[in-house]
């Protein structure tokens, strides 16, 4: 099965390039918002959902995407909460001219980008082949875990068994292409209860699946919750241990760790999501959306009215954007590289910013070398196994390179 | 020509009142308006403001009209009021004739209030005790007066009540000081000038405050410093009303300052006499002494590329505090710093403070120790004033440590506490009287490194804040004294090292390890952190490897944010120090100063 499926493998990111670009399109409706997320979200209601069409459509004429869009992603929130008349619209805006022009030029797999959407499993399965319609290519689906004791701490609105019916009727309708999201860490998790939600996810038949570490973030309850009882949850230590088992027990099934929180099946790696770690541009769409053209980051504004007014109004939605320093250009692409397997590759740096990274990074590289965090050869530098559980520290040692002629 | 002058200077116990009273005695003889008063206009260093110390003495001359119909110029010299700073108050006073000694009418006579009335007497001042605060509802001045005749030996109605805060009683300060402070007496000839201060300005160099004892000094004089026996000349002379002033010259009696194109201040040390070089005294005036700091501690830069900014600021604040010493030394750990000596343990937080704020520095400083005088084998004495210094074992014939002589002033309920903490504290009872039913004062003696090290927070927490204290070295005296090592990863850090009693070593070598294990957060390998004596490990912990730091996710709205994040957790970073392979925070050094709390 696994070698039928990899025959059908899209590759993605074989048919994607540097000089290509990304769209990303926020979608920040929910039913009900979970404790540990500090996205911005917005509890749904149809005339805001009509409100925020409008604004995005708005958007999206004032700056429609490039001929070179190669990946498209609706995140969120939920975008599967979306009416399908609102996907339709949006996928129709977005691939109007030029955009339909671009996808023409991929010969090999004429008409199509990878699509992917975001969807909630407790999302009851009839609007999947709507999506399908809508040539959503990709499906990622928020399980988090197979464990409903878990699912309960993490506020989530959903069963595991609702979480595989949802995956089983994505299959049903056609989908070849479908990653879930798990998360190690959270309350009340055992190294046990997680293995059975990565094991779950295999047998299942995923053919991606992203393994996040749960991050404790300001300002939401369970920032509250950690700071009154960190006890409830699971330890540095106790999550660096689950994360080595899902490496083990999904490397073992034939997946490739191919970036520090995913895996995938040969060939069905996340083109959209490679695009960030190759710093490539990405035109973005909504509230709080962050892009990045030609040097600057920017982020759209985060509060759903000053959004849709300022779009309204006709104004740049923007909050904030920066323009990266050539050196900061250059230490950020580190940092991001470094979380794919191929990490920096020397050939790839010389060629994208005119720089010898050998030079560049030496001390970083030194410095990381001896505490075991690297693995180097003449052609690139990667995290090690141990560097994979330490990045952060490998990270910051590479954001300031020495470029010094 | 001096009958008009008075000098005097005001000391008490902390928080007794005395800058209240200062800026009570500018207001009244209009030397400065209230509305341009600041509150406690004499003590202009933020720093000073916001502990509400006195660091340095600012002197201001006021006029007074007095009620015999003549006009006085009245010198106020200010002291300093902390215990660490007992040689920059005799300064001031041998520039006065005269002192008023607060007291708070509801604290009583305290620790401090005794230390500087010895003082004042043996400068051979007038004293005219102010019994402050008499608004309070707590106030019992008879009560006061009737301790301050028992103790201190001055008659009742020598002591003036007052309220500096409501203006009672000023006018009969002032009339006392005319009255009962003698005029300045001085011959005409041979210039005799005390420095007891100096400030340092960056355009003019250094401003001497001074009192002329004999003759005078005028602009364009030539001068030379006794005892810093360097020639120069005078560019400017003045008064300060409260701003300075110029005017044409000072002379016996006058208290003001001078100009003298003098760059720094080792130059003309505090304390020294200035005299005329074309007639110059026989005799400099008794009083100076070079400072010798008790308690010292390294100091070192944080980046090593600070190194030249952190001599930098020393100098510069050497410029303003006479008693601040420092040389060049380096660590194994820390790289270069200095060995700076300080007064004391207020007067090494104030430094350090100032360091970092004034100078924008980031510092790792050691904890305190102080001086032992080490006798070797070969019958040869040495000082030692770091730990790390001290020789092998086997070279050492005996080690003494300084001692001081310690008043502790307590309600009597507080007697066995007091006891306790002196005795956990190496300290023997030499004394114990009441000063009144319900007061008692101790005399103690223990070795200055028991009580520079949290000695006084202790006995404030012990006594609920009513004990108070003094101390004077008497001595140094043998002990035995043990250096107790720290290794790290299997290397001594001869910068976390400390001299400890025999007896202690061991406990404290457990609990320095278990606080260290604390303090040092997580590396990439494990740590092992050892305390030994000689080559006896007495303490074993280790701060396990860190396991994981990453990011889980970065999608494109994380990667600008998780880029800040790095960048801060690597300036956090910079602020920690590298040792060997390992990163230590500022609290690893400190970490011995927190022990005794636990």
């Amino acid at each position: 099965m696994t070698t039928a499926r990899a025959l059908k493998a899209p590759q993605w990111p074989q048919r994607t390039s540097d000089a290509g670009i990304g769209c990303y399109v926020h979608l920040p409706f929910c039913h009900r918002i979970c404790p540990y997320c500090d996205f911005s979200v917005v509890v749904y209601d149809e005339r805001r959902s009509v409100r925020y069409l409008s604004a995005l459509l708005h958007e999206i004429g004032r700056m429609p995407a490039p001929a070179t869009l190669q990946t498209l992603y609706f995140g969120g929130g939920t975008p599967s909460l979306l009416p399908v008349s609102h996907i339709d619209r949006l996928a129709a805006a977005l691939r109007s001219r030029p955009a339909e022009e671009a996808e023409r030029s991929f010969r090999d797999h004429p008409g199509a980008i990878e699509f992917t959407m975001e969807a909630n499993p407790a999302r009851d399965a009839s609007d999947l082949s709507a999506w399908l319609q809508a040539r959503v290519n990709r499906l990622s689906i928020g399980v988090q875990s197979f464990d409903d004791r878990e699912l309960h701490a993490l506020g989530r609105d959903h069963t595991a068994e609702q979480a595989l019916k949802f995956y089983e009727a994505a299959r049903a309708v056609g989908f070849d292409n479908i990653s879930l999201d798990l998360i190690a860490g959270s309350p009340g998790q055992t190294i046990e209860s997680f293995k059975r939600s990565v094991t779950t996810a295999v047998a299942c038949g995923a053919d991606h699946v992203s393994v996040y570490g749960l991050a404790i973030e300001d300002n939401t309850p369970y920032a509250a919750w950690h700071g009154r009882d960190p006890r409830a949850f699971p330890d540095d230590d106790a999550v660096a241990a689950a994360l080595e088992i899902a490496d083990d027990i999904l490397t073992d099934a034939g997946f490739i760790h191919y970036e520090l929180s995913n895996f995938a099946r040969p060939g069905f790696e996340c083109a959209h999501n490679i695009g960030y770690w190759r710093q490539r541009d990405c035109i973005a769409y909504g509230l709080s959306a962050s892009g990045y053209r030609a040097g600057l980051r920017y982020r759209n504004l985060r509060s759903f009215d000053a959004y849709c007014n300022a779009v309204e109004r006709e104004q740049e939605p923007r909050e904030e954007e920066e323009r990266l320093g050539f050196a900061a250009r250059v230490g950020e692409a580190a940092m991001l590289a470094l979380r794919l397997r191929e990490g920096i590759e020397y050939a790839d740096f010389r060629r994208r910013f005119a720089i010898d990274p050998e030079r560049a990074f030496a001390r970083a590289v030194k410095k990381c070398l001896a505490a075991d965090l690297l693995e180097v050869d003449g052609e690139s530098v990667r995290l090690s196994k141990r560097g994979r559980l330490l990045a952060n520290s490998v990270c910051a040692e590479f954001l300031a390179p020495d470029l010094s002629s | 020509m001096t009958a008009h002058v008075r000098n005097f200077c005001i000391i008490a116990h902390i928080d007794h009142g005395k800058t209240t009273l200062s800026d009570r005695l500018l207001e009244v003889t209009n030397t400065m308006a209230r509305r341009d008063m600041e509150d406690q206009v004499l003590d202009s260093m933020d720093l000073e403001r916001e502990r509400g110390i006195t660091i340095k003495a600012h002197p201001v001359t006021l006029e007074y009209a007095a009620d015999d119909g003549r006009t006085y110029e009245l010198n106020l010299i200010d002291t300093p009021g902390h215990v660490d700073f007992s040689y920059e108050v005799s300064r001031s006073l041998s520039a006065c004739e005269g002192a008023l000694l607060v007291i708070d009418a509801s604290q009583g006579i305290e620790a401090q209030t005794l230390a500087n009335y010895y003082l004042a007497s043996e400068a051979k001042l007038a004293i005219i005790p102010v019994i402050n605060k008499i608004d309070l509802p707590s106030a019992d001045p008879d009560g006061v007066i009737r301790d301050v005749e028992d103790t201190l030996l001055i008659e009742a109605d020598h002591c003036i009540k007052a309220s500096a805060k409501e203006g009672i009683g000023i006018r009969e300060i002032l009339e006392a000081i005319v009255k009962r402070v003698p005029a300045p007496t001085g011959s005409a000839d041979h210039l005799r000038a005390l420095v007891f201060d100096s400030h340092y300005d960056a355009y003019r160099g250094v401003i001497c405050y001074i009192r002329v004892f004999d003759g005078s000094l005028r602009a364009r004089m030539r001068i030379q410093s006794m005892a810093g026996d360097r020639i120069f000349e005078v560019l400017e002379v003045g008064t300060f009303r409260p701003d300075m002033r110029p005017n044409d010259g000072l002379s016996i009696g006058d208290v003001g300052y001078v100009i003298a194109n003098v760059k720094s201040l080792s130059e003309i040390a505090v304390g020294d006499t200035l005299t005329d070089v074309d007639s110059s005294a026989h005799m400099p005036l008794p009083g100076y002494r070079k400072v010798t700091p008790m308690v010292y501690c390294g100091l070192y830069a944080n980046e090593g590329s600070e190194y030249g900014d952190l001599r930098e600021a020393l100098e510069k604040l050497k410029l303003n505090d006479a008693s601040l010493s420092y040389e060049p030394e380096s660590s194994i750990a820390l790289g270069f710093g200095f060995r700076c000596g300080f007064l004391g343990l207020l007067h090494m937080e104030i430094v350090q403070e100032r360091l970092e704020r004034e100078y924008g520095l980031s510092l790792i400083a050691t904890s305190p120790s102080v001086v032992y005088h080490v006798n070797t084998t070969d019958g040869e004495q040495i000082s030692i004033d770091n730990p790390a210094r001290l020789p092998s074992p086997q070279t050492i014939a005996s080690v003494e440590e300084p001692y001081v002589r310690c008043s502790i002033i307590s309600p009597a309920e507080y007697i066995g506490a007091i006891m306790d903490l002196c005795q956990s504290h190496r300290g023997a009872m030499i004394s114990m009287d009441y000063i009144s039913p319900l007061r008692v004062i101790f005399t103690y003696e223990i070795p200055l490194a028991e009580v520079i090290i949290d000695f006084f927070d202790q006995l404030k927490s012990r006594t609920k804040g009513y004990a108070s204290m003094d101390y004077e070295v008497i001595g140094f005296r043998p002990g035995e004294l043990v250096k107790l090592e720290i290794l790290l990863n299997g290397e001594p850090v001869d910068a976390l090292s400390f001299i400890i009693h025999r007896e202690k070593a061991a406990h404290w070598g457990r609990m320095l390890a278990e606080r260290l294990s604390e303090v040092i957060p997580r590396q990439m390998f494990d740590v092992p952190i050892q305390a030994a004596i000689g080559n006896k490990v007495v303490a074993r912990e280790t701060v396990k490897a860190m396991r994981k730091n990453v990011l889980a996710k970065c999608y494109g709205g994380d990667i600008s944010r998780k880029r800040k994040l790095l960048e801060k957790q690597k300036e956090g970073k910079k602020r920690m120090k590298q040792v060997g392979n390992v990163e230590l925070p500022q609290e690893a050094f400190m970490a011995v100063l927190k022990l005794s709390h636990e």
